[in-house]
């Protein structure tokens, strides 16, 4: 007995014909044999086939609506099964290409589909594999690509043009190496002053410390080191100290990210200079100093001699306290520390107050996910360029991303300049500006 | 609380479990998702005023207020978004991502109607030759997705930066999103969307 299925929407109607299992005395109404196919869509266009047609048109829908949905071509699994039917973007007309090829009648048939008619095409073929009384066996068997088809989001051009130009940078440089003049003798630099350069050594093993790598810290080298930062000047200042505390704050807890590894209490003393480089640092307190290694301690220390020379340090206890970083001078403040030069006068304070009201109620979208007011404390150049702040209560410290101060903060105006001073140079006026849950700004003298 | 234990506790509702899951090698979801999902509530939001409240409404009635039980959680959702101004570095839960993809989906559903509208006037106004900007309809559509999407990216991101250059790039973007919510009306829509999210990030 045939069975004839009929699916319709606007733009598209899919009638199947065909028959159930063809076992004696069973009526069901089920069709699994499929005989005949009729697609009309639009108002014009009729595509017909069998049952290789079909599936065949359900794959390459199904595959290009995807690739239309991710922006990932899926033409290569269409050429890989020489489908007879398959689809082609024709971005110019924003139109679909359709296409079915007879191999065996050598002839091909295509119609240019609107977004809205390859919908309704996908929609009809949806609803007849949704139908389990329509062929049960077809189901929607779709699943991602793999990452080896992801194209970059940069077109070709630009991602050739880094490599590009490093390759034409060596061979540039190999180019001028040419040109240098070989030398004509070599003397041993380790000889001392006054002493004749001897015949090249027959004991290999002799020549084993002159080979060592550049790069790695000699024995000495480390002795000066630790002689040199007993000898540098310490830091005292608290308003100094404080400043160079804050900014290690904010650079290792920026750099920390792997905070769900850390299960103990790892302390280390850490040696900064003024500009806030760490020039050293070692495990304290009974830390072992091999547990560096899972802090970004390691990453952030700056590997030169000349600079402690030359420049005053200060030590500080770092605590990495499972997910919490807690640091403090090693040797605490002597002093009260004070915000660095202040601006005092009432009236470009009531100036500045406003104005940074006015900027910071149009930067912030009013949204915070704390649950109690963000509370800062904001430095502000007499031009109105907030040159530094700091939270200063628990929501503060939690959500500091949801408030537009670290878009809009620019610590140049006053003068700091990580790797030359971390204190403002110009007055500042200091405010407390409080961020309310309801979405509104308060901004007062501190 | 952050937005990545919202569901671990709670069941995973029903609704969710007709998306398959798929291998990402332990990796959260993929922050093209989250930026995906985001782009298109957003579009959704420019097609019909209100749309915020609406999409924790379909939340209750899909049953999947254990996953998305407030708007700050909600919130929290969105700002995973890698371009947005106030994004957090947190990653989406599968869960998390699939019941926004099933609020999307319905919303788009209800929608049909001028999405179709819309879809067909871009079409006319492309084969006329016209700028879509001079019909009515998708004016006021694309003037409300300008609008959401310059308020709440953020605009330091080149990518960002390119789109406010060329409001024709933005409108291009818009329309794509449109196209794609309507075929996530459709029967199997939105486990094809879903699946399509998850190309060339699968291992």
């Amino acid at each position: 007995m045939s069975i004839i299925r009929q699916y319709s929407l606007p733009n598209c109607t899919l009638i199947l014909e065909g028959m159930g299992d063809g076992e004696e005395g069973n009526f069901s109404d089920t069709m699994n044999v499929l005989m005949n196919v009729q697609c009309v869509i639009g108002s014009n266009h009729t595509i017909t086939g069998g049952k290789i047609f079909f599936k065949s048109l359900v794959r390459s829908v199904s595959n290009y609506v995807q690739g239309f949905l991710s922006g990932l071509e899926h033409r290569h699994v269409n050429a890989a099964n020489q489908e007879m039917v398959s689809l082609l973007h024709l971005p110019d007309s924003y139109r679909h290409r359709l296409s079915i090829n007879q191999v065996k009648e050598n002839t091909q048939q295509s119609i240019d589909l609107t977004t809205a008619e390859l919908f309704d095409l996908m929609e009809a073929i949806d609803q007849c594999l949704a139908d389990n009384s329509t062929l049960p066996e077809l189901t929607l068997k779709e699943k991602p690509l793999p990452r080896k088809y992801r194209r970059s989001n940069e077109p070709i051009v630009k991602r050739l043009g880094p490599p590009v130009l490093g390759l034409a940078s060596i061979a540039i440089a190999a180019g001028l190496s040419l040109l240098l003049p070989t030398p004509s003798t070599v003397t041993n630099p380790n000889l001392k002053p006054g002493e004749q350069p001897t015949t090249e050594s027959n004991n290999p093993e002799e020549d084993q410390p002159s080979e060592e790598a550049p790069g790695e810290p000699k024995i000495g080298d480390l002795k000066e080191i630790e002689s040199a930062l007993q000898s540098a000047n310490k830091i005292e200042d608290p308003t100094e100290l404080q400043f160079i505390q804050r900014y290690l704050k904010r650079t290792i807890g920026e750099a920390w990210e792997d905070r769900a590894t850390n299960t103990g209490e790892n302390q280390f003393k850490v040696t900064a200079t003024r500009d806030g480089s760490i020039v050293e640092y070692a495990g304290a307190k009974g830390t072992s100093d091999s547990l560096a290694e899972a802090t970004p301690l390691p990453a952030l220390k700056y590997n030169a001699t000349s600079k402690i020379n030359t420049e005053a340090i200060a030590d500080f206890l770092v605590v990495f306290d499972r997910q919490r970083l807690e640091i403090s001078p090693w040797d605490g403040y002597k002093g009260k520390a004070s915000f660095g030069p202040t601006i005092t006068d009432s009236a470009v304070l009531g100036k500045l107050e406003g104005q940074l009201q006015a900027n910071l109620k149009s930067a912030w979208d009013g949204v915070t996910a704390s649950p109690e007011p963000l509370v800062f404390r904001v430095g502000v150049t007499a031009d109105g360029e907030i040159a530094d702040f700091e939270p200063r209560n628990a929501g503060a410290i939690g959500h500091q991303k949801d408030v537009p101060l670290e878009t809009l903060v620019n610590p140049t105006a006053a003068g700091i300049k990580p790797g030359t001073t971390l204190v403002p140079q110009t007055e500042l006026g200091q405010f407390k500006v409080t961020f309310s849950v309801d979405g509104d700004v308060q901004v007062e003298p501190w | 609380m952050s937005a990545t234990s919202v569901a671990e506790k709670s069941q995973t509702p029903l609704v969710l479990s007709q998306l398959p899951n798929f291998n990402l090698g332990n990796q959260p979801c993929p922050p093209h998702v989250s930026e995906h999902l985001d782009q298109l509530l957003i579009a959704i939001e420019a097609l019909e005023l209100g749309g915020a409240e609406k999409i924790l409404t379909v939340a209750k009635q899909l049953e999947l207020d254990s996953i998305i039980k407030n708007r700050v959680i909600l919130w929290q959702l969105r700002v995973t978004n890698p371009w947005r101004r106030a994004h957090t570095r947190k990653a989406m839960t599968m869960d998390q991502a699939k019941a926004l993809i099933v609020i999307i989906s319905h919303l788009a559903r209800q929608l049909t109607v001028k999405i179709r509208q819309l879809i067909s006037a871009e079409l006319e106004m492309r084969s006329r030759h016209l700028p879509v900007q001079n019909h009515f309809q998708l004016f006021t559509y694309l003037d409300h997705f300008e609008a959401y999407f310059c308020s709440r990216m953020n605009i330091r991101r080149t990518k960002i930066d390119a789109y406010l250059e060329s409001s024709e790039d933005l409108d291009e973007l818009a329309l794509k999103l449109l196209n794609q919510l309507l075929f996530c009306t459709g029967t199997h829509g939105v486990k094809r969307l879903w699946i399509s999210l998850f190309d060339g990030e699968v291992s």
